[in-house]
């Protein structure tokens, strides 16, 4: 193993684990699921650091494991279980004991978000919060980039039906 | 109304997306703003995705700060603390084999975690509680890990004879070792190392084949019960164990799985 790998990758995490519980919170719907993906994801990073490559952004690099442990691990057991929907609307919800107007709009947003499919939902996640660009959310999601614009079109489409809905 | 077919649709909406996400080129921008202009389905359809934004990053700044960061940092210092602790060498003798063990703890730590804590992820279920007979897969599983590592010039340069490598590696593991007993059809013979797994002590020899490489057969004596041989395909290798009289033997390679079966059928009934 590459030593410089394992120091940068074991540095790195730290600062990077309330953004990755938060793409699990995304991802799986459920908070204790996103405490356990970043631990998965932790262990699986410093036990294949040798395979980051030095001078990209580890974040990047963390959210693609986070993503791999979530479809090839837990989310393939949960389908097996019959339990394949996931509604991320409650666990997006933040705690609510801070009740202003902006934390309602905003609690409402995450609501909005939750209720997308898991794919709408996490393609919003990279690029309109953690402002990738549609190439770099590409990569992480493996897919083309006409997906990712289609999967925001399909957000976005969703979300002005509901406003419209709001604002006859 | 819209007109045109849904497949249009997509991919109308997907290019007003990306004007609306800055994510168009000159060229495509000019174009589909040229489309607006003459197009007031379009520019309705414009109107509705502006709708559907948010200001998803401001909303989502709140999620990051419920983050249980206490937990998810001491869970993270708990794990780079262990794995700090699993790459301390263990040595029993010689210089060679001291850096072979450090260089093997290193792949043993990857080998526990992927072994002990991936496939029982999460850690929490009961059902995953690590048994005997998940100890003694982990060892077999170490050995396919540090042998990731192995070329034919890890044997280049060994210092003592074979017949001392044997008698210091059989005193360790209780085994009477001579290089007739532990000879391969058609392998050289290249050293033997000492290490330790789990405490128990765990002897290697190491062979090269001519076309394949590095080829080893292992003892460990951890006291686990007999087992009848068992060939399998383990992290690219052909792997065949058996245990007997409280040690376990494992001949690991990168073989035909039918030449391992048959040399390890050969060692079997030397030992």
């Amino acid at each position: 193993m590459k030593a410089n790998n394992l120091q940068e990758v074991k540095a790195g995490l730290a600062p990077n684990l309330a953004r990755l519980w938060r793409y699990g919170v995304v991802l799986s719907g459920s908070r204790d699921t996103a405490d356990d993906l970043v631990q998965a994801t932790c262990l699986r990073a410093i036990e294949r650091a040798d395979q980051f490559q030095l001078g990209t952004h580890l974040d990047r690099w963390l959210f693609s494991i986070l993503r791999s442990i979530w479809l090839n691990e837990l989310r393939s057991r949960r389908v097996r279980e019959g339990r394949g929907f996931v509604d991320a609307s409650e666990a997006l919800v933040f705690d609510g004991g801070r009740e202003t107007e902006t934390n309602i709009f905003a609690a409402q947003v995450l609501r909005e978000v939750g209720k997308l499919p898991e794919a709408q939902r996490e393609t919003v996640l990279l690029v309109y919060v953690e402002a990738l660009s549609y190439r770099e959310a590409a990569d992480i999601l493996a897919v083309p980039i006409g997906t990712v614009m289609s999967r925001l079109a399909a957000a976005r489409l969703t979300l002005g039906r509901l406003q419209a809905a709001r604002d006859p | 109304m819209q007109t045109g077919s849904p497949h249009e649709w997509g991919e109308n909406d997907a290019r007003l997306v990306a004007l609306i996400d800055g994510e168009l080129d000159d060229a495509a921008r000019r174009f589909i703003e040229a489309r607006l202009t003459a197009d007031p389905d379009l520019r309705a359809r414009l109107a509705l995705l502006l709708s559907g934004g948010r200001p998803f990053a401001p909303a989502f700044r709140a999620l990051l700060d419920d983050a249980p960061f206490e937990r998810l940092r001491s869970s993270l210092a708990a794990l780079v603390e262990g794995h700090e602790q699993r790459q301390a060498p263990v040595r029993r003798y010689g210089v060679r084999a001291r850096q072979l063990a450090a260089a093997a703890i290193v792949l043993f730590s990857a080998g526990l975690i992927a072994g002990r804590y991936g496939p029982s992820w999460p850690a929490r279920a009961p059902e995953m509680a690590t048994t005997a007979s998940d100890r003694e897969e982990d060892w077999r599983q170490a050995v396919a890990e540090y042998m990731t590592l192995y070329t034919t010039d890890t044997f280049a340069t060994e210092p003592a004879s074979q017949e001392q490598q044997l008698a210091a590696l059989g005193k360790e593991i209780d085994l009477s070792l001579t290089p007739p007993r532990v000879a391969l059809a058609n392998l050289q013979f290249e050293g033997a190392q000492i290490f330790a797994f789990q405490g128990a002590p765990l002897g290697q020899l190491g062979y090269v084949d001519p076309s394949t490489g590095p080829v080893l057969f292992c003892i460990i004596r951890n006291s686990e019960p007999d087992a009848t041989m068992k060939a399998q395909q383990l992290g690219g290798f052909a792997l065949a164990s058996w245990a007997r009289g409280g040690r376990g033997y494992m001949l690991i390679g990168r073989l035909p799985m039918d030449q391992t079966a048959e040399l390890a059928h050969s060692l079997e009934k030397r030992f």
